[in-house]
């Protein structure tokens, strides 16, 4: 993949940095403990995507997602979705709650937006389109269904990434999509399956006739409508994964409060704190072949993913007080 | 005992010495004592749950609370300190990790050197140390100018300021100073979390850092070569920054070195419209890094200097 941006993941950085060796990567939100892929049918590799896996893969995303198949639009990844919704609307004026993920800006852009980056959830007023991630990356922010609902009122189109949502469902508006509120959802991050490609997107019949048009024919693969099915089917998993997340969030946030940092904010699939330097904690934990993200806006925060399993001996060793 | 031999005890070790790497591994550092008090604060005071205005006065709680469990420690020993040079020379010890001239200096040059040899990917990785721009992104003059900001800005809240309150007020002072400082860097960002919680710190630090920011600007005027370019830019944009204090050390930097500084910034794809500082001058270069070290050498001779100075006074 040719990098443009800085996204979290460049662990190929890291190596050349910090040596080769058995890295523990938490520099993205993706949940390190994926979803079991279950077998794949030869046909999901060989013959083109049906209609019918098409409508089961839908089918479970509205059922996960609580809202109607009607309303539901399978795309390769929430990021198929970012680089779709600026042709929406013809150019103008959007605005962006910031910090935030900064493919929403860059897409914009890229179609010929002007685009404002704004602090508040108010301020997107009077925006063609406005767009919030909810909740925040990486501070965490959330934004409840009545303030989205009202802000939906004053832009044309409101688009809410709901990216890091899975493990916080009161927090979603997907209920509410609509040709006013596109809803964004990520597959591989909750599932811990980023390379399978798979998002979502949720609103209205126009609005989704329109995405479905500009995506064209089986926009999703055929071993994705597969995975994605069994995954967004298995409720089970999704609670016990939802609960050892949060677990695992609140003994991150004990061992971090432990060596001082304090918590910016987070979701149940990642946390950012502030530390005294985050280039200090960075360059600590990198001692430890363990890859944090810092942002290029802030000289203290540090974002890390959750560990799992072995993860935690070492994570711990290295996040020993009075470092 | 005096305070400004006690804070040139400080300038010398720490320029001599820096913070040695064994001891950080053996006890860390005062600021990351503080920042394990400050969490544990937020952890215990800062309650997602609670009304905003409950959170503010914890904040204030939470920030009075770090000032005073590391001021009064240091007056204590202050206070209890035999007079004369002992005393003096105890509390210059001591201050000595809250000064930072040394690893400034070195992590600007680290910059530096690669890129006046023209080997951008060390001077991208050096200059990732000091500022979390995504250095794939920076072009030379990129890098240049981060690193001349970065210079600029550290030197008023990571030196003047520490000296300035232990001038004004010895070991206490600059305990207070650091604590302050370190409040707002954990807790002082206007996020959700800490929008009411850390009011207090943040507005404390800006203005903790008020005379600070304003006398390094004025430092820096005084030890380049055009001082009077230099006081001129400083008035003129120094207000315009997004930082109600890092826009004097940064436009005074800007005027003696005739380059443009802050602006518009990429991170990544976030561009945040910024104004420019001197604004009609050209991109740092490599050689305005090294340019801009040199002058930060000068101010810190200057600043010793001074010191000595006031100590002599006192001394007569």
């Amino acid at each position: 993949m040719v990098k443009t941006r800085d996204h979290g993941g460049n662990l190929a950085e890291a190596r050349a940095t910090y040596g080769d060796g058995d890295w523990i990567d938490l520099s993205t939100g993706i949940n390190r403990r994926p979803y079991p892929v279950p077998p794949i049918p030869p046909e999901a590799w060989t013959a083109l995507p049906t209609s019918d896996a098409y409508e089961a893969l839908t089918a479970a995303a509205a059922r996960t997602y609580a809202t109607q198949p009607a309303s539901t639009l399978p795309l390769a990844g929430a990021q198929a979705a970012i680089q779709l919704y600026p042709l929406l609307r013809t150019p103008g004026l959007a605005r962006v709650v910031t910090p935030t993920y900064n493919e929403h800006a860059a897409a914009l852009k890229s179609q010929g937006w002007t685009v404002h980056e704004v602090p508040t959830l108010e301020d997107l007023e009077g925006a063609k389109i406005g767009v919030v991630v909810n909740p925040n990356n990486p501070d965490g922010t959330r934004y409840s269904v009545d303030d989205l609902r009202e802000a939906a009122k004053s832009v044309s189109l409101l688009v809410v990434d709901e990216s890091f949502a899975d493990p916080h469902p009161d927090l979603s508006l997907a209920a509410h999509a609509s040709d006013k509120i596109l809803v964004l959802r990520s597959f591989g991050k909750f599932y811990g399956l980023a390379g399978v490609r798979l998002g979502f997107a949720l609103a209205g019949p126009d609005t989704l006739a329109t995405l479905r048009e500009m995506a064209g024919p089986w926009s999703v693969s055929g071993p994705a409508l597969s995975i994605g099915a069994a995954a967004l089917n298995d409720t089970e998993w999704q609670r016990e994964t939802t609960d050892r997340l949060t677990n695992d969030a609140a003994r991150l946030d004990a061992l971090a409060q432990r060596c001082g940092w304090s918590l910016v904010g987070g979701t149940a699939l990642f946390r950012t704190y502030a530390t005294p330097d985050a280039t200090q904690a960075q360059h600590h934990l990198a001692t430890h072949k363990i890859w944090s993200r810092r942002f290029p806006y802030s000289k203290t925060w540090l974002r890390l993913g959750l560990p799992d399993g072995a993860d935690w001996a070492r994570v711990e060793a290295a996040m020993a007080p009075e470092i | 005992m005096s305070f400004a031999t006690a804070m040139l005890i400080a300038i010398a070790i720490d320029t001599a010495i820096g913070w040695p790497k064994a001891l950080f591994l053996r006890i860390g550092h005062p600021v990351t004592w503080l920042g394990w008090l400050i969490s544990s604060l937020d952890a215990r005071l800062n309650s997602p749950s609670a009304p905003f205005t409950t959170r503010k006065t914890m904040g204030v709680l939470a920030a009075v609370l770090t000032i005073t469990l590391a001021a009064a420690p240091a007056w204590w020993v202050q206070s209890a300190l035999p007079p004369g040079w002992a005393g003096t020379l105890i509390i210059g010890i001591l201050a000595w990790p809250l000064v930072a001239v040394r690893s400034m200096y070195q992590h600007v040059v680290a910059v530096a050197d690669p890129l006046a040899a023209g080997d951008l990917p060390a001077a991208r990785h050096a200059v990732s140390m000091i500022v979390g721009r995504d250095p794939a992104l920076l072009d030379a003059a990129g890098i240049a100018r981060a690193a001349t900001e970065s210079l600029a800005e550290n030197t008023g809240d990571g030196i003047i300021a520490p000296l300035f309150w232990g001038l004004v007020a010895g070991l206490p002072g600059i305990a207070a100073y650091k604590a302050i400082n370190t409040l707002d860097s954990m807790i002082g960002h206007r996020t959700q979390r800490h929008e009411a919680f850390g009011w207090a710190s943040a507005k404390i630090d800006d203005l903790a850092n008020w005379v600070p920011a304003r006398l390094t600007g004025l430092i820096f005027a005084l030890a380049s070569a055009h001082p009077v370019a230099s006081l001129k830019i400083m008035r003129r944009d120094a207000r315009h920054h997004r930082s109600p204090n890092a826009g004097w050390p940064e436009a005074a930097m800007a005027g003696a070195l005739a380059v443009r500084l802050s602006g518009p910034r990429q991170y990544g794809d976030h561009i945040a419209q910024e104004p420019w500082v001197n604004a009609n001058a050209p991109d740092p270069t490599a050689r305005d890094v090294t340019r801009a070290l040199a002058l930060y050498r000068r101010a810190m001779f200057g600043v010793a200097g001074s010191m000595a100075l006031i100590a002599l006074g006192l001394a007569w």
